[in-house]
């Protein structure tokens, strides 16, 4: 406690605000019996120049040491106190203060409450006080650098008169360009002056300004650190186009081939998914709208690009499109067959009229492709290189491997036993699905990018080994031989005549052996193999019977296939089961016994079990076996590479390297019998890979890129109404004609098909990737592989203005907005007004017309406890703007339905005579309602304006043509987020609120933190712009100070008792703990503490204490109360 | 001075307090399916109420012929609950007995008691005749409306009253009793 | 969960509702027994003039459908419905009234928890395994057939929270007739009041008022006007009979029936003043 101490009191009426209900003389004498009072008086403004006089010649007179002042809250007159008692020679800490108006006499209705209680927070004061320190003053720095958070009309402002006097600021946008709201304008109240024509320079400017660095579609992630020395993070958003380059020539918007709903003008026109707001935007370049990856793309085991190609079909660009295509597969003309389409399961069309014919557009763009074009490869090598890749199998997979090498310039060979290349889709998948000579165009596409294929060349005994492909200076080899052989039923009499297994008798029919099948055949086997086995059979004029052991739910064959067979009047027998073969020689006879499900197995699928004793005979000419294969893979076993029980080829499933260097493998030889498109995509993935691999001998930190996330397609329906619209109806060849031949099934859609089909695409993933962008702009400034970036910066002061939103009417149904078309919210007028609007700022209806008359409804969800209770300052003057430029545009009589007109300005009210005089209608009443129900003849068609002419208390019934909802402000999106993260207070409407409404209106209780503009409450352009000039001022006279005095509360850890357990480092938000290890102690940065006290209240061993908040401090408080 | 303290009594009403919010703007009026046959719109009428002519208030037929479809509660931007006031201005008018005379849904009401009161229950045809007797003239004019209902089997003139009549004629007696003590 | 039935005084001269709703649950199989020896709820008019007993009314009901342990009581009448939930919301705020009520019902040996939950009959055929029940049994789905769904005001407004729909712009009865296979229109005139008790002593300014009801319906080309309460549909198809339109009226018990295919005579549509034989030929 030091010296005895010497206690002043001073009690202040604040006017009459205490005074009023706190017996301040009974205070007073009660004061002055307190210990170590000397001195209590009170007097009617401590805070004014007399009142501080009083307390400066009390400490000289009376040697006092100690002051208690009881008036209005320390946030409001703390410093002031402080001061007086420095200049009379005390030091600040031995002054406390006792709140005796916002704690008691505003908040007390009894005068005798109130007074006790002023008692009882004074007593408390003196108690502490006695046990006050005194603290040295401390200062830090200030960055001379502010940060700009908003740049519409206020963030443009403060940033230009700080970067005029010379400062450095950042300026954060999250909207591709600076302007915000009155970007939007067209003229401004009440001069009528264009806002466009003192807009635009001033965007200008900031765009060019030196001293401010731009950063437009960015978002402030987390400050951290006090007044004076900021530490921000910005994420920079992926805009996937370079600001530095793009010249905003508009070239990419115009090739474009995605177009959704304009935001800038509130969807009452379209723009392209590169777009660029506005035409006077700042900065002048485009930005790409992207989502992730469309379902389509998702489903697709290679991820091809379905949703580009589809948009690129729409426009007709088929060129284009095969070259997307190619880009992530190959034999695109066999796909757009063969393909089971997994993106089709998955297009968001399919929940609104069936999903877009993605197959068959493929189909359509490669058969044009070869048509048109011929077969020459889309694209041009990269650059050639020496290293030769040799390829085992000619099928989806080697082919596909072998394509993306030699496009990187490798030269590849690839070895087919076969006498053609192609692999299954050769050899098993039958003639009238993919005609030989559509894959025989798929295929030399392939050769013309420079790949050799070697048919009738095995790899293996009969033909060359392993080694010497590598002795032939093969620096890698890929294995894609496939799954060739075929599964067998181990029962008596299998080996009979007239038994083959499918992939066999399919590879016997497709080289053109005409195979006798007989009369009656019988496929075994519920696998795709089975099912074109049968439709073959079908195909040579038997009647075909396909036995399955388990349901027609568990067959793994394609449905449509499936369906097709049907059609075809192939018959199925299911839950039965081959036991055995009879016949001399031949088969005759085929016993099957009949199965029920049992249990779930490894593939999910519920096992069969034979039924006891229900064996039965069939008489059969032949039999198909169709119960799955398995690659023919042991001879590279004897090559020393790994392979799994099944027979399938072991690999790093990341890279698909087996188990002997440079040697890759993939397909159905890994993968086991699978579908095309699954073996291309292993083969591309493989050529990757292969291809890093030779370039850096290893893989350990190389990944194959990763995808995008996918659109939620619930998000994409909510977009907007999606109407239904059916997919185009397929032609198929009819039923008689192609069982009797191998003619194509399914007959081509037509291009004009084609066009309608893809018409209905939904742009799942808004940006479609087609690279229409990148071919059409000539700064090569489009990067579709752009990504967020965040970027640091340090800043002494940061400035919020970040504007409202404007509130939208819906809920209040009884306006009929989005009911009506011709109804409004001011906020879309202002567009419709605005020269470079949907209109070309004429006033028309949707239809076309000019409007006779307009209702124009103000206080909508303001001035309305339902939604906002406040007014939102603004509207009643945009309203009668919109009234005289209606009147001027369009002569229409304009009916101004009003509460009370607000008109609190330079020149408002006068500019509200002057419409007047216009002859404008002024109804005061609220609007009940606006209904098409008419009840009077001139009523009909019209949108009739219900409401009370509250003045000569007649219900009226206005019919009128437009109605224009004056909407209420409210906060930005995200100003709770912002709040959070800046540590600044809302107000119970989530406007920002000022650290005092008069004497600090543009402060925030933050320090170093400003606020103009709308974020701090609805005002118009004049008080917004004043306002941003005023934080402008704040933070310069921070930079001018080059110092400022901070918290001199800081806290104290004793090393005798701390133990270093460095809990309080962990909690303290200002990083101001370090642990010493020397000493093994934590120690306090008395620069960085901000004395906020986490550490204190968390240190378990009370090793720290907070000064000015110290136990002996708050617990002498407390007894002051509790007395 | 009556007025003064009519006004008192008025704010001490369940959700009277909330007549002083009322910015006059009028939505009430405009959503109110009977404004036209109210001598006061409901919005005038809590005009009169705000300025004192709580006399002239009372005498208006307003809260009488208000069919409570709660239209104005509703939509009212004070969230004041009107319906609600208006129910509580029949009360006070019949505890004070100065409602206005020619208003006839104030004897249709009453019959409407008088029958419920007898039978438990309500009969349209009951409650006809009962009115008959005050408004003669507005019942005869729907004599021939009656007479079609009756074709359509849609008038029952005798009503059951309900099993436990006795049971429920205490109810009512006690209730009353309670109603005298304050 | 044990519902019971609180018909209220209009139901037995409704045009076809009591039988339309008994014939709908014994199809449906569902058991919904009338409330004992239940009276009027006093309405609109009793709270007028004389408070106490107006809340007394209601309370007996609501006292006895809590000692037949009901867990709801369900009624088929927008005032009624009203006027118990409005009952219910004074005495649970108030709890002096409480006491004076329950004094009350002592005569008689009744007591007032406020356990009780009030719903309409709309709200209890939506129930989600009744309204199931009734999309499975639709034999004649009423496609082709324009609706306008009357509401009537004091089905939405809220009062003590049990309310299910949107006071102004209420959804409920459009999705059950939907899923009868009907064809909603846009009707804005959903939740006006048809001036109810007012059209005794007010008829010409209740006429207006019908006037815009009919003349809505009319605007969207409905076939036929649904209510759900006996107030609504008598005095909307009488109003509209004096103004000389021919719109049938129906209850939404009647259009339920007829999709059921329970013969028309068993829905007393024979009862209405405008035929419904028009919109009988078109389903």
């Amino acid at each position: 406690m030091g010296q005895e101490p010497r206690i002043g009191v001073y009690i202040c009426h604040c006017g009459i605000n205490i005074a009023y209900k706190v017996d301040v003389e009974a205070v007073r004498d009660y004061a002055s019996t307190l210990p170590y009072v000397v001195v209590a008086r009170d007097y009617k403004f401590m805070c004014s120049n007399v009142g501080q006089e009083m307390i400066i010649n009390d400490i000289r007179n009376y040697q006092l040491n100690r002051v208690v002042v009881a008036s209005c809250s320390p946030r409001m007159h703390e410093k002031t106190f402080r001061k007086a008692c420095e200049k009379g020679g005390l030091n600040p800490y031995f002054f406390q203060m006792a709140s005796i108006r916002e704690q008691v006499s505003w908040v007390h209705e009894d005068e005798v409450v109130a007074t006790e209680k002023a008692k009882e927070l004074i007593r408390a004061a003196v108690f502490r006080v006695i046990h006050h320190e005194p603290l040295e003053k401390r200062y830090v720095d200030i960055n001379p650098n502010v940060l700009v958070i908003g740049g519409g009309i206020a963030g443009m402002q403060a940033a230009l008169e700080i970067a005029d006097a010379g400062k450095l600021v950042y300026l954060v946008e999250r909207e591709p360009s600076i302007g915000g709201h009155m970007a939007k304008f067209d003229k401004t109240f009440p001069t009528l002056d264009c806002a466009a024509c003192i807009m635009t320079p001033k965007m200008v400017s900031v765009g060019q300004h030196e001293n401010i660095k731009l950063l437009t579609y960015a978002e402030v992630e987390s400050v951290e650190g006090f007044i004076g020395n900021f530490k921000v993070r910005v994420r920079k958003k992926a805009r996937f186009v370079d600001e530095n380059k793009c010249t905003g020539c508009g070239e990419c918007a115009k090739v474009c081939p995605v177009s959704l709903p304009n935001e800038f003008e509130y969807g009452m026109t379209n723009r392209k998914a590169i777009y660029r707001p506005f035409p006077q935007a700042v900065p002048n370049v485009f930005t790409i709208t992207k989502e992730g990856w469309s379902p389509c793309r998702s489903a697709c085991p290679a991820n091809l690009n379905a949703h580009g190609y589809v948009k690129l079909a729409h426009e007709g660009k088929f060129e284009d499109a095969f070259a997307l295509i190619m880009e992530s597969v190959v034999l695109p003309a066999t796909l757009g067959r063969a393909c089971p389409a997994f993106c089709e399961r998955e297009c968001t069309r399919g929940e609104v009229g069936g999903s877009i014919h993605i197959r068959l557009i493929k189909r359509f763009i490669a058969d044009w492709y070869y048509e048109n074009v011929g077969t020459k490869p889309p694209f041009r090598v990269d650059e050639l290189k020496n290293e030769k890749v040799a390829v085992v199998g000619a099928g989806p997979a080697g082919l596909s491997c072998a394509f993306y090498l030699a496009k990187e310039g490798y030269k590849v060979v690839i070895f087919e036993k076969e006498a053609e290349p192609g692999g299954m889709v050769r050899y098993a998948i039958p003639e009238y699905r993919v005609p030989k000579d559509v894959l025989a165009k798929d295929i030399e596409v392939i050769r013309n990018m420079g790949v050799e294929i070697k048919t009738n060349t095995p790899i293996g005994p009969d033909g060359l080994t392993i080694d010497e492909l590598f002795a032939q200076g093969y620096k890698a080899i890929f294995l894609a031989i496939g799954a060739w052989k075929d599964r067998r039923l181990n029962v008596p009499g299998e080996d009979l005549d007239g038994i083959y297994t499918a992939i066999d008798f399919l590879r016997r029919v497709n080289s053109g052996e005409r195979v006798k099948v007989g009369n009656k055949v019988a496929v075994i086997g519920g696998g795709n193999s089975a099912i074109d086995a049968a439709r073959v059979a079908k195909r040579l004029g038997a009647d075909v019977t396909v036995y399955y052991r388990r349901t027609r739910h568990e067959m793994p064959a394609f449905p449509e296939e499936v369906e097709a067979a049907i059609k075809e009047g192939i018959k199925f027998e299911f839950l039965t089961t081959p036991i055995g073969f009879e016949g001399n020689g031949k088969v005759e006879k085929m016993e099957l016994i009949r199965m029920q499900l049992g249990e779930p197995d490894s593939s999910g699928r519920r096992r069969p079990v034979p039924i006891e004793g229900s064996n039965f005979k069939v008489d059969v000419d032949s039999v198909i076996l169709a119960i799955g294969q398995v690659p023919d893979s042991e001879v590279f076993g004897k090559f020393g590479i790994k392979l799994n029980r099944d027979g399938t080829v072991y690999v790093n499933p990341r890279t698909l390297e087996t188990s002997r260097k440079g040697v890759f493998a993939g397909g159905d030889a890994v993968t086991g019998p699978s579908t095309i498109v699954e073996a291309i995509a292993l083969g591309r993935k493989a050529a990757y890979y292969i291809s890093e691999y030779l370039k850096k001998g290893s893989l350990d930190d190389v990944n194959f890129p990763s995808s995008l996330p996918t659109v939620d397609k619930r998000r994409v329906l909510e977009r907007r109404k999606v109407e239904v619209i059916p997919r185009v109806k397929i032609k198929e060849l009819p039923v008689e004609e192609r069982i009797s031949n191998f003619e194509e099934v399914e007959l081509l859609l037509t291009e004009e098909e084609v066009k309608k089909d893809s018409g209905r695409c939904l742009d799942c993933a808004i940006c479609c990737e087609c690279k229409q962008c990148v071919k059409a702009c000539e700064a090569k400034a489009i990067d579709h592989q752009q990504k967020d970036e965040i970027i640091e910066i340090e800043v002494g002061s940061i400035i919020v203005a970040t504007g409202f939103k404007t509130f939208d009417p819906t809920p209040l149904r009884r306006y009929g907005y989005k009911k009506y078309p011709e109804v409004y919210t001011s906020i879309e007028f202002e567009r419709l007004n605005n020269a470079s609007g949907p209109t070309e700022g004429k006033i028309v209806m949707k239809n076309g017309k000019v409007p006779e008359s307009v209702a124009i409804i103000h206080c909508v969800g303001s001035r309305d406890e339902k939604y906002h209770p406040y007014c939102s300052r603004v509207c009643c003057m945009y309203s009668m703007k919109y009234a005289h430029l209606i009147k001027e545009k369009t002569g229409a009589e304009v009916y101004e339905f009003y509460i009370d007109i607000r008109s609190p300005g330079k020149m408002y009210e006068e500019f509200y005579n002057r419409v007047q005089e216009e002859g404008v209608h002024f109804i005061r009443g609220k609007v009940a309602e606006v209904t098409d129900v008419a009840e009077r003849p001139e009523e009909e068609g019209k949108l009739i304006v219900v409401a009370e002419d509250t003045l000569t208390g007649r219900i009226l019934r206005v019919p009128v043509d437009m109605v224009i909802l004056s909407v209420a402000l409210e906060p930005a999106d995200g100003a709770e987020e912002l709040a959070r993260i800046l540590g600044i207070a809302q107000d119970k409407d989530g406007w920002f609120i000022e650290l005092h409404p008069k004497l600090a209106p543009v402060s925030t209780a933050s320090d170093g933190i400003f606020l103009a503009g709308c974020c701090q409450g609805p005002k118009d352009i004049p008080d917004t712009v004043a306002q941003a000039s005023a934080a402008a001022a704040e933070a310069l006279s921070l930079i001018m100070r080059g110092k400022v005095e901070i918290e001199s509360a800081t806290s104290y850890i004793d090393p005798e008792i701390c133990v270093g357990c460095m809990q309080c480092k962990s909690v303290c938000p200002y990083s101001a703990i370090d642990y010493d290890p020397s000493l093994g102690v934590c120690v306090v940065n008395e620069v960085l503490c901000k004395g906020c006290g986490l550490c204190a209240a968390t240190c378990p061993n009370k090793a720290i204490t907070l000064r000015h908040f110290k136990n002996e401090q708050i617990f002498s408080e407390l007894e002051g109360i509790l007395l | 001075m009556e007025g003064k303290g009519l006004l008192k009594e008025l704010v001490r009403l369940p959700g009277g307090r909330e007549i002083l919010k009322c910015i006059q703007c009028g939505t009430c009026s405009g959503s109110c399916p009977m404004v036209e046959v109210m001598d006061y719109s409901p919005r005038a009428f809590f005009a009169l109420i705000k300025s004192g002519q709580i006399k002239e208030a009372v005498r208006a037929n307003t809260y009488w012929v208000c069919a409570s479809c709660y239209f104005c509660s509703v939509r009212c931007p004070r969230g004041i609950k009107i319906t609600d006031i208006m129910y509580a201005f029949k009360e006070l008018s019949v505890k004070k007995g100065f409602y206005p005379k020619k208003e006839p849904t104030t004897k249709l009401y009453e019959s409407f008691k008088e029958v419920i009161e007898k039978y438990g229950r309500l009969s349209e045809a009951k409650l006809m005749q009962r009115f008959a007797f005050k408004k003669p003239l507005l019942v005869l004019s729907k004599a021939r409306l009656g007479l079609k209902l009756l074709l359509k089997k849609r008038i029952k003139f005798r009503v059951k009253p309900i099993k436990n009549i006795e049971a429920f004629r205490r109810v009512i007696q006690r209730t009353k009793e309670l109603e005298s003590v304050p | 969960m044990k519902a019971v039935f609180y018909p209220g005084c209009t139901l037995e001269t409704a045009a076809g509702y009591e039988e339309s709703i008994k014939a709908v649950n014994k199809v449906l199989g569902i058991d919904l027994p009338e409330l004992d020896d239940w009276n009027c709820c006093g309405a609109t008019a009793l709270f007028s003039v004389d408070k106490l007993l107006s809340l007394v009314f209601p309370a007996r009901n609501l006292a006895k459908a809590e000692k037949e342990e009901a867990k709801w009581i369900v009624t088929p009448c927008n005032a009624c419905y009203a006027t118990l939930r409005k009952v219910k919301a004074i005495l649970r705020e108030n709890e002096a009234l409480r006491e004076k009520v329950n004094k009350a019902l002592s005569a008689e040996g009744l007591f007032y928890r406020g356990s009780i939950s009030i719903k309409h009959l709309l709200d209890f055929y939506l129930q989600s395994e009744l309204f199931e029940g009734i999309k499975e049994r639709i034999k004649k789905p009423l496609n082709g057939l324009r609706v306008a769904t009357y509401y009537g005001c004091q089905y939405t407004r809220p009062i003590t929270g049990e309310e299910t729909d949107d006071p102004e712009v209420p959804n409920n009865l459009d999705r059950l007739l939907v899923a009868l296979g009907a064809e909603v229109v846009d009707y804005s005139m959903k939740t006006y009041c048809c001036g109810a008790a007012q059209m005794v002593s007010h008829e010409k300014g209740c006429l207006k008022l019908i006037n815009r009801i009919v003349r809505g319906a009319i605007k969207e080309g409905a076939d036929v006007i649904v209510a759900i309460c006996p107030m609504c549909q008598f005095n909307v198809e009488l109003g509209e009979s004096k103004l000389g339109y021919r719109v049938p009226v129906l209850y939404f018990t009647q259009l339920i029936g007829l999709s059921l295919g329970i013969p028309k005579k068993m829905l007393g549509l024979e009862k209405l003043m405008i035929s419904s034989n028009p919109l009988l030929s078109k389903i």
